[in-house]
């Protein structure tokens, strides 16, 4: 055996990775999962329970089958916590275990493991089962709890009195999540902070959170008015999607400009889908749409390689010259 | 932020040690060390050399002199990895032969004395200086590149810090060249020390002003182009030279060489090289001689972990069945003793036990890795790392997981992810739109790829495309 260590430069490397980075997810993710253990109690801690192990379990399996093993970089236990905490608290649990199974297996391990796959699988989990057992999630199964009839707000701030018929969610009960909600959207403050710092520790980029939901506020404001921004903003889960799912690194575009128009799609199409569209929640649809538009809008960008408008400015000042030098010879 | 920040590193080996001399039995002088054509040799087998007789004289264009490091006799000219070499034996005279002395310090004789000399890049870029100084362009700021943001290396740093007023004056030199009456020195704020004795210098100075800028440390700021952004607020354009803006950049050591060449009559023949990483006991930047080995940095630092008698038995043996072999002709020959050498080689990089398991050229991120001790320092290695396993990280490539964290890294602000995925997909029409041609090979994007990925190869490779 040669002693020696042969590799390219560099031979350093930082010390992060990507177990690293979905462990600061589940960290940040954590207040929120508290939050909605301490209010919804035991269902939302078995729903999220049920959810992280049978994502977990989908990828040990396949990983038996495959003989790759991918599921220590905890990526599905953050798909398992996210997906759960997009979830109404009072799904009976078959739902959240279908639903992870789908993420995980069809929406990630299908497409080639981390990294690879084309739509967010939480968001994508949670629309299949929106769509393959209506009656749990958008019915009215739990009117006591809160005297609000479904998943959240909407509904009735589709139905015009908003004021009138919500008695158990006023502002504040949004901000503070004391109202009818999916387990983790409820309390938008928590997540608005937490959001506030994964940006500035520069773990997630601000560009898509700040854009959509400036997106969706300026949309409100066209289809419903003034009164209906703030309750738009704050109910349905547009906060808690627009800073843990529509930021997902994977499923989200690279350039700048990519990213300006990729947040104003999910805000734009979430209010669309939420005043015009038979699902009161949008979210999820939106980042789904979004997120099959991202290989598009990959290709936007603007140049910003050092010296290149100086290397394009000198060509065309050569261009110039050249026409000026070919016109004195034809004269 | 651009760029990455490392750990201190440096304080390992930022001083200059007087007691080890570096003495080598043999030396093997590159006679291609630089960019563009290698130089011819002018000496025979068997010839009688000083240090500083020209062994390699320059050919037409893009070329340098090669001079001989030790005295001695010409031992054999050959090749190795398709570089010609001179191997010279050393009779430790150290005799010496200089240039004749420079008449006055017009343009033109001061360069022709860069020519002379042999000087060319010596922070790695191997760029023949010579050329920089014949441009027809208008040049009008002169930048010493004192920076060095390399991790470890230490070698410009003892070079400021000993020799700051003879770098100022080789400085003075070469901005005379265009008329210049200032120039700058850029250094990074974590060689504080060097600074000051440079400040000092640089107030003693006549006949020129020398301008010391003190830069926020960060690699890789002593990037030419970056550096010239930094000190002129000009941009270099895609796929330009600095003359293009009207500014040429030298390291340090290249002006530290030119003062050795216009006020001592002496030509290139060795420079400050750094010994570092916990794999050696003795720790230090010393002058080195072009062409001597690992093994004899090894040797003259000493290492209580490594059975030195052992490791230059091995390595002689080694010679000796080169020599054996390069002699015969038989062909049957020829093969058994390449595997015999081969045999040889493997025992004694197994004899390198200790802590060391990894040997860097350079520093850790642009360097090389050595397969062997007996693989001979240029003029452009400032450094040699004997790095123990817990100096450096290697990990398995997994799946890009779009963090996007190599784009926000690379200082020429290109888009490392998007450029390997499209050379993988085999897309070379974007891939070349994405100009990988401005990618100054600084490793920054492999370095905080968290999926481990070798972007900088990827990158490099592109470049390349036609
Ligand atoms: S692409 Fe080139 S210049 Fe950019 S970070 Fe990577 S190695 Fe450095
Ligand atoms: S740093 Fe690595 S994982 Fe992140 S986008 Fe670049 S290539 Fe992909």
């Amino acid at each position: 055996m040669n002693a020696l260590a042969l590799s390219t430069a560099p031979h350093l490397k930082a010390k992060n990775n990507t177990t690293k980075i979905m462990a600061i997810m589940l960290v940040a993710l954590l207040p929120v999962v508290i939050y909605s253990i301490y209010l919804f109690e035991f269902n939302a801690f078995f729903i999220i329970l049920a959810s992280v192990i049978t994502c977990v379990l989908t990828e040990t399996t396949y990983n038996i089958f495959t003989k790759k093993f991918s599921v220590l970089d905890l990526s599905s236990v953050v798909t398992g916590v996210i997906f759960a905490l997009t979830l109404p608290p009072t799904v009976p649990l078959y739902a959240p275990i279908v639903g992870a199974v789908f993420a995980v297996f069809f929406c990630k391990l299908m497409f080639g493991g981390i990294g690879k796959n084309i739509v967010n699988p939480a968001a994508a989990a949670r629309v299949f089962v929106l769509i393959a057992f209506p009656t749990v999630l958008a019915g009215n199964v739990w009117k006591d709890m809160f005297n609000v009839s479904t998943a959240t707000v909407l509904p009735s701030i589709n139905a015009g009195n908003f004021a009138s018929n919500v008695e158990g969610a006023s502002m504040l009960n949004l901000l503070f999540g004391t109202h009818a909600g999916s387990i983790g959207e409820t309390c938008a403050l928590m997540i608005l902070i937490i959001g506030i710092v994964l940006c500035a520790i520069k773990f997630i980029d601000w560009v898509i959170p700040v854009s959509i939901l400036s997106a969706s506020a300026l949309f409100a404001l066209i289809c419903g008015g003034v009164n209906s921004i703030l309750p738009h903003l704050l109910s349905g889960g547009l906060i808690f999607g627009a800073i843990f799912m529509a930021t997902d690194y994977t499923t989200s575009p690279r350039s700048n400009v990519g990213k300006v128009l990729y947040g104003i799609i999910i805000g734009a199409l979430t209010i669309l889908v939420r005043i015009y569209g038979s699902y009161p929640e949008g979210v999820s649809l939106a980042i789904i749409f979004a997120n099959l538009l991202v290989p598009a809008l990959n290709k936007i960008s603007i140049k910003t390689t050092m010296g290149y408008y100086q290397k394009r400015k000198i060509e065309r000042m050569q261009k110039k010259e050249l026409a000026l030098s070919s016109q004195k010879g034809g004269n | 932020m651009r760029g990455v920040k490392f750990k201190d590193t440096k304080y390992l080996s930022n001083f200059f040690v007087d007691e080890i001399k570096v003495e080598p039995e043999l030396v093997y002088i590159n006679l291609h060390p630089n960019t563009g054509a290698p130089s011819e040799a002018c000496v025979k087998v068997g010839d009688q050399v000083k240090i500083g007789s020209l062994i390699g004289k320059a050919k037409e264009g893009v070329s340098i002199n090669v001079f001989s490091s030790v005295s001695g006799v010409v031992k054999e000219i050959t090749e190795f990895d398709g570089k010609p070499y001179v191997i010279i034996q050393n009779d430790k005279k150290n005799t010496i032969k200089k240039l004749s002395p420079l008449k006055d310090f017009s343009k033109e004789n001061l360069i022709k004395r860069i020519f002379d000399a042999g000087l060319f890049g010596l922070s790695g870029s191997g760029f023949p200086t010579h050329i920089k100084y014949k441009t027809d362009k208008k040049i009008d700021c002169l930048i010493l590149n004192g920076c060095e943001c390399e991790n470890y290396l230490t070698c410009d740093d003892v070079l400021m810090k000993t020799k700051a007023t003879e770098i100022l004056i080789g400085g003075k030199l070469l901005a005379s060249i265009f008329g210049l009456k200032t120039f700058f020195v850029g250094v990074l704020d974590n060689k504080k020390e060097a600074i000051n004795i440079l400040r000092e210098a640089a107030s003693k100075l006549e006949g020129a002003k020398a301008i010391i800028v003190k830069i926020k440390t960060r690699y890789p700021r002593g990037a030419e182009k970056l550096l010239i952004k930094h000190i002129t607020k000009r941009v270099v354009p895609l796929g330009g030279l600095p003359a293009d803006v009207g500014v040429i950049v030298n390291n340090v050591a290249t002006a530290y060489a030119f003062y050795n060449a216009a006020i001592n009559n002496l030509p290139l023949t060795d420079r400050y090289v750094c010994v570092s990483g916990l794999g050696v006991k003795k720790r230090g930047t010393t002058i080195v001689k072009n062409g001597t080995t690992i093994l004899d940095l090894l040797e003259a630092f000493g290492n209580e972990t490594y059975d030195t008698a052992e490791l230059v038995e091995y390595s002689n043996t080694i010679r000796a069945l080169r020599d054996e072999e390069r002699a015969t002709v038989d062909k049957n020959k020829k093969i058994e003793l390449e595997k015999k050498i081969k045999l040889a080689v493997k025992k004694h990089n197994e004899a390198i036990k200790g802590e060391v398991s990894k040997i860097i050229i350079g520093g850790t991120m642009m360097g090389v890795t050595a397969s062997s001790l007996l693989i001979p320092l240029g003029l452009r290695d400032g450094g040699v790392l004997f790095l123990t396993k817990n100096e450096y990280n290697e990990s398995k490539p997994s799946n890009c997981i779009n963090c996007k964290k190599c784009i926000a890294v690379c200082p020429v602000r290109i888009r490392p992810v998007d450029i390997a995925k499209s050379l993988e997909m085999g897309d070379f029409k974007t891939c070349k739109s994405l100009n990988p041609i401005a990618c100054i090979a600084c490793g920054c994007c492999s370095y905080v790829c968290p999926a481990k990925l070798n972007l900088k190869d990827q990158v490099v490779k592109a470049k390349r495309l036609k």
